[in-house]
């Protein structure tokens, strides 16, 4: 079972849960696992073609999934996977 | 009208005069106006000043299309339109205003709304879209309309203090086609959420500026003279007067017209009048204290919002509704005592609470924590986990 | 709404000044009671924007880690995110808004000319609109 990590804002959706447990074979079989159980984190994370979002970083461990197989990076027991918003803005 | 079969009277010569006599633009330029047909999207703080120097410029042909009708508060911003107009439609008012500036070219209105079902069909008449809305339904509506239909969009808008100018979806005279609004921003708020009403305000004069830039566009893609703004976004900061352009390329992750595109029509963002709604609690209930009610043998109801071949693996003699058949069954559930609703982890009962709670004032629903996984953790192992 | 102490003020005031003319970023932390939100400290991060950090900010996924982890640790609710904005008000641009995440409040404070102008504060709604947020002791703003 891998541990998902929510973010603070993301945690209403989720009962206020911060480390859930999936059972998947990779990204892509974890979050559509997550946002099946909690539908509401889905327009949060997915995009209306059902990939994660521009804003949402998806770290397994410590590693980017952009720098490894993106959604296909596979998944162990014991993988940490962690949401991370992209926190960006400016005045333009 | 084709170009070859337009002719200018005496009257039209004599008032076109300053145009015809700009060695870079000319009797060809006007000639190219007068044959274009131009669709308006809105006439509003935008539209107004397109309009009135897009009818000015002897566009022959302008489509307006607009559903609201003018009011005072419009008057400070909206040019087009003065104390009598108010109450009327707008796309009347401006017609009525456009044709007295210039009575040598056709106005077409359009008193309705733009949506999937009909954009397509309006704006297939027109060779270039001037869009003057200031909503993200509209923007994506038009945007992918124009890029289905090959048309070019002139693009404006307005946050805050902040004027956008841009041209999307252009062929230039190398036959390169120029990004469009998706190559920006693929994917607007997703369906089902739109801006409040409750929106900021505006500075009167920007929209003021920023569509009569709308119309100098216009006039560039139909006559070809200059460099219009495909491939470039012009930010003015009215604030502080300051200016910037920065360039933009096609995405090749476009869901609509990139390497793999996904979106074959035309989407309605659904709108409706966000009024903030205040989010109540729902009530929740551990494993624990359902397994104390029913050891003291109170009279509860358990329900299920799982799949069938979820509650095949494990389940707690619930009564199964499926998620999304609650609304359905909410007759089934009963209101005079506890009812408990689960699902796996918690997440889909939520929303099911939410959703009877809303629908149907039900009082009397409790989410289990942490759904059948916590309980089986918890009250029974012997189940399977899965 | 939201109740700032005096002392994570200061300091987001500092940074917002110590920054100019770039933005500042950063996080507060607190309690939430109904809907008031009391932040009672902040944890400033570097502005990682490549480019013109004069008008654009952005957090490092490391640093926004931390401010979690931070928060578990001290037993705060991570409330949110402060940024400046030099020379321009103390509102949201498109920018700010596409980012913007759901929960979190977005402080933004204006620094003109090297001084502190307006501290607002906004929310993302669930229409995904910013709507603006009280501050109790906003002194500074009180000026306008």
């Amino acid at each position: 079972m891998a541990t998902i990590i929510i973010p603070t804002p993301l945690r209403k959706f989720t009962n206020n849960t911060a480390r859930i447990s999936i059972r998947a074979n990779n990204v892509k079989g974890v979050v559509n696992e997550l946002t099946f159980n909690f539908p509401d984190l889905k327009k949060h994370l997915l995009d209306e073609q059902g990939n994660i979002r521009s804003f949402v970083n998806v770290f397994v461990g410590d590693e980017d999934i952009r720098n490894l197989q993106k959604e296909q990076t596979p998944i162990k027991e014991e993988t940490v996977i962690s949401i991370v918003p992209a926190i960006a803005g400016g005045m333009a | 009208m084709s170009y070859e079969d337009i002719h200018f009277s005496k009257e039209e010569l004599a008032r076109y005069d300053r145009h015809i006599i700009i060695p870079d633009f000319g009797f060809e330029a006007q000639k190219k106006l007068k044959a274009a047909k131009v669709l308006v999207i809105g006439s509003g703080g935008l539209g107004s000043p397109s309009l009135l120097y897009l009818a000015a410029a002897g566009v022959g042909t302008i489509g307006i299309i607009d559903f609201d009708v003018v009011d005072d508060s419009n008057l400070q911003r909206q040019v087009l339109f003065g104390v009598d107009e108010i109450g009327k439609p707008k796309v009347e008012a401006a017609k009525k205003r456009l044709e007295s500036l210039n009575p040598f070219i056709t106005i077409k209105v359009y008193n309705q709304q733009l949506t999937s079902q009909n954009a397509l069909d309006i704006i297939k008449d027109y060779d270039v879209v001037a869009d003057g809305t200031d909503n993200f339904p509209t923007r994506y509506l038009v945007n992918d309309a124009c890029v289905l239909l090959g048309k070019p969009n002139v693009y404006g808008s307005i946050f805050q203090f902040e004027g956008q100018v841009s041209v999307f979806n252009y062929t230039n005279k190398e036959g390169e086609l120029g990004p469009n609004y998706r190559d920006l921003y693929p994917t607007p708020p997703p369906p089902g959420l739109v801006p409040s009403c409750a929106e900021g305000g505006v500075l009167g004069v920007l929209p003021g500026i920023i569509g009569s830039l709308q119309a100098l566009e216009v006039i560039k893609v139909i006559t070809g003279v200059g460099e219009t703004m495909s491939g470039r976004f012009f930010i003015f900061d009215a604030l502080n007067f300051e200016t910037r352009t920065f360039k933009i390329k096609r995405s090749p992750s476009n869901p609509l017209n990139g390497d793999n595109p996904t979106i074959k029509h035309l989407i309605d963002y659904e709108r409706f009048c966000g009024v903030k709604a205040v989010e109540k609690p729902i009530k929740e209930i551990s494993s624990r204290e359902l397994y104390d009610l029913q050891v003291r043998g109170e009279d509860i109801q358990i329900i299920d919002v799982r799949e069938p071949h979820e509650y095949q693996i494990a389940n707690m003699g619930g009564e199964l509704i499926p998620l999304a058949t609650v609304s359905a069954s909410a007759d089934k559930i009963d209101r005079n005592k506890k009812v408990i609703v689960h699902c796996k982890m918690g997440g889909r009962s939520a929303k099911a609470i939410h959703e009877l709670e809303e629908k149907f004032g039900f009082t009397n629903l409790y989410n289990l924590k942490g759904g059948i996984l916590g309980w089986i953790d918890e009250v029974q192992p012997e189940l399977t986990k899965y | 709404m939201l109740v700032i102490e005096q002392k994570p003020l200061d300091e987001m005031y500092q940074d917002a000044l110590r920054s100019f003319p770039d933005e500042c970023c950063g996080f507060f932390f607190g309690n939430e009671i109904g809907k008031e939100r009391i932040i009672t400290n902040i944890l400033t991060v570097d502005n990682s924007k490549e480019g013109d950090k004069k008008r654009r900010f952005e957090i490092a996924p490391k640093d926004y880690l931390d401010a979690e982890r931070f928060a578990d640790e001290n037993e705060l609710q991570l409330l949110g995110v402060y940024h400046s904005h030099p020379n321009h008000p103390a509102v949201p641009s498109e920018h700010d808004r596409i980012a913007a995440q759901p929960y979190f409040s977005y402080i933004i404070i204006s620094v003109k000319e090297k001084q502190i102008a307006e501290i607002r504060s906004w929310q993302l709604n669930e229409s995904f609109q910013f709507e603006e947020e009280t501050i109790e002791n906003q002194s500074i703003n009180q000026n306008k």
